[in-house]
């Protein structure tokens, strides 16, 4: 084999595909083992380029447009982050308003309660004669209001009467 | 101690595979790349024939369709064989072939137009 390698058989001998004549050839022939050394070399400078990026990417990102911060800008709080500080405050707000209604409730709760318990009592104090006796004040209707002395005769009949 | 070696190297692999996948070709800054040359004692000369062939692997590399430079990334810069590459990424072994004939005949293109 006496011609140079073409492209094509230099790309394909970089892939792995190669004929002994070639390889014969690429001994002998300082051009070709010249043009198959370039193309190595300039492989490898891209493996190692790429291996030393590509880890320095991966360790450092890098962010491709510049923050606010990295300006000197304040940074920009988060839309959400307005959100929570409202929600926050609402929840900080509606306890104690919530608790005065409760304290509220259970104050009206208790002002029924002895509202309704002095009606008791008041309705027991009321009474003209105590409970246990009242089937017995029913049988005598007695009338207070004639003030002649004639109420305090017939109570003495009545009791003449009784005891007779 | 070889188990230790592999799972390290499959980690790093597998992290970097995850940054292509993420970074969009549009997003590296393939000048910027180019200029990176490992410290080797060469002369001025050859250091700036290096950026240029560099720059113009990356070049060629941005200009890839992704089924191109996948295959392109795992053969060169993970040192996959194909049929490694095949099983990856479920393509026939033929198919990565041809992948990675045509992603090595435009970097070609691009080492020679920088010439």
């Amino acid at each position: 084999m006496s011609q140079h390698l073409s492209s094509q058989q230099i790309s394909q001998w970089m892939i792995g595909e190669r004929t002994p004549q070639q390889e014969q050839h690429v001994r002998e022939c300082s051009e070709c083992g010249a043009e198959l050394a370039r193309m190595e070399a300039a492989l490898a400078l891209f493996r190692g380029s790429v291996r030393h990026w590509s880890g320095r990417q991966v360790r450092v990102p890098r962010p491709l447009a510049p923050t606010r911060r990295s300006r000197g800008y304040p940074a920009r709080p988060h839309p959400m982050r307005w959100v929570l500080v409202a929600a926050a405050l609402l929840v900080l707000a509606g306890v104690p308003i919530y608790r005065n209604a409760q304290d509220r409730q259970r104050q009206a709760e208790i002002a029924k309660a002895d509202a309704l318990l002095l009606e008791q009592v008041d309705a027991e104090v009321s009474r003209a004669v105590p409970r246990p006796m009242e089937p017995l004040a029913k049988l005598v209707s007695w009338d207070f209001s004639s003030t002649d002395g004639s109420d305090e005769n017939r109570r003495d009949t009545t009791q003449n009467e009784e005891i007779r | 101690m070889r188990i230790a070696v592999n799972l390290i190297r499959d980690y790093a692999r597998s992290r970097r595979l995850q940054f292509w996948k993420r970074a969009p070709a549009s997003a590296v800054d393939f000048e910027a790349v180019g200029q990176w040359i490992p410290d080797g004692g060469a002369s001025p000369e050859s250091r700036a024939m290096a950026k240029e062939q560099l720059a113009a692997v990356w070049n060629a590399a941005g200009g890839l369709s992704e089924r191109q430079r996948t295959v392109f990334l795992l053969r060169f810069v993970e040192d996959m064989d194909l049929l490694e590459i095949a099983a990856a990424t479920g393509m026939k072994e033929g198919t990565v072939k041809v992948h990675l004939f045509r992603a090595l005949q435009a970097v070609r293109e691009r080492i020679g137009r920088s010439e």
